[in-house]
């Protein structure tokens, strides 16, 4: 199972097609931290 | 630019996320980098997979288009001054359980086997090719001589290597058919073996042991100096062995010792 940390923007993006800046505005973090996120899940 | 970096923006630049001047570099370094070259193909595979999925699981519209238009999430995008507060601004503690519910009940399923499949190895991947063409879903070209085939395979290659020229006439099987696939963005090359009694597909491509799935069982032939790794996907067994630069795999649905001696008959010493 994938931290929910990782999941959630693996979700937001690659799921439900939101853009990185949307997903990154939905779970309160900087743009980046979304990026690293989805590279790292 | 290291490879870890590298592959922070391989994600970014696949999802059409990647800005200037960050995509240029990571050009400079793709150019010169073959491991992250693979990588960034293999990423686009995965993506397509997941996205093709997601087309069909996905949380409502109406839900979307409401968080969308929450002005307490997206003032940022709609206001260029004062960006980063509207940025920082909270999300209602509310609506994130029900967004993280929502979503997870429409995608978790899809995400998790795509997530699976990332992980496994190629080589394990590779037998999907056994099953699926016995169902007739793939594109073969069909030939009764061996070498034919092996020329139309290392064709599909430009030439970069060549597949595995086994007979196994001894065994009443005969070459009926080629193919390539790519996996995890590897081109592999396949030649199909039929004969009365069962099939023999022989798996060539690019690649090193380390390609041997994790939980293969290992033998070690001490005379050709050979390392044979034995595992198993569905109801076909299979063996790899590497030879010089090529990984090949015999896959068929004989028991796994009988397969594991031929295999070992035919594998060049090292």
């Amino acid at each position: 199972m994938i931290p929910e940390a990782f999941r959630t923007p693996l979700l937001l993006v690659d799921m439900g097609d939101f853009s990185y800046e949307e997903a990154a505005a939905i779970i309160s973090c900087p743009v980046g931290t979304v990026r690293s996120r989805l590279s790292r899940g | 630019m290291t490879c870890g970096e590298a592959q922070e923006f391989i994600t970014a630049v696949v999802d059409g996320e990647l800005p200037e001047p960050e995509r240029g570099l990571l050009e400079t370094h793709l150019h010169d980098c073959a491991d992250c070259r693979t990588a960034l193909a293999a990423e686009q595979v995965l993506k397509q997979a997941i996205h093709g999925t997601g087309a069909l699981l996905r949380a409502p519209d109406a839900l979307r288009a409401r968080i969308l238009s929450d002005p307490r999430i997206f003032l940022a995008q709609r206001r260029s001054a004062r960006r980063w507060r509207d940025y920082l601004w909270p999300m209602p503690p509310a609506l994130r359980p029900a967004l993280a519910v929502a979503l997870l009940l429409a995608v978790a399923l899809p995400a998790y086997y795509f997530i699976d499949y990332r992980r496994e190895p190629v080589a394990v991947a590779a037998l999907e090719s056994y099953d699926l063409f016995f169902q007739g879903k793939l594109p073969v070209s069909r030939s009764a001589s061996a070498d034919e085939i092996a020329a139309l395979l290392t064709r599909a290659v430009g030439g970069r290597f060549h597949p595995m020229g086994y007979d196994f006439t001894a065994m009443d099987l005969r070459p009926v058919a080629g193919l390539v696939r790519e996996i995890q963005g590897r081109k592999i090359l396949v030649a199909i073996y039929q004969g009365p009694h069962g099939a023999i597909f022989c798996y060539t491509f690019l690649g090193s042991e380390k390609d041997a799935p994790p939980n293969a069982a290992k033998f070690l032939d001490s005379e050709k100096k050979v390392n044979f790794y034995a595992f198993s996907r569905g109801g076909v067994n299979a063996v790899f062995h590497r030879e010089g630069e090529v990984v090949c795999i015999l896959a068929s649905e004989m028991p796994m010792e009988k397969l594991l001696t031929l295999t070992r008959s035919k594998a060049s010493a090292s």
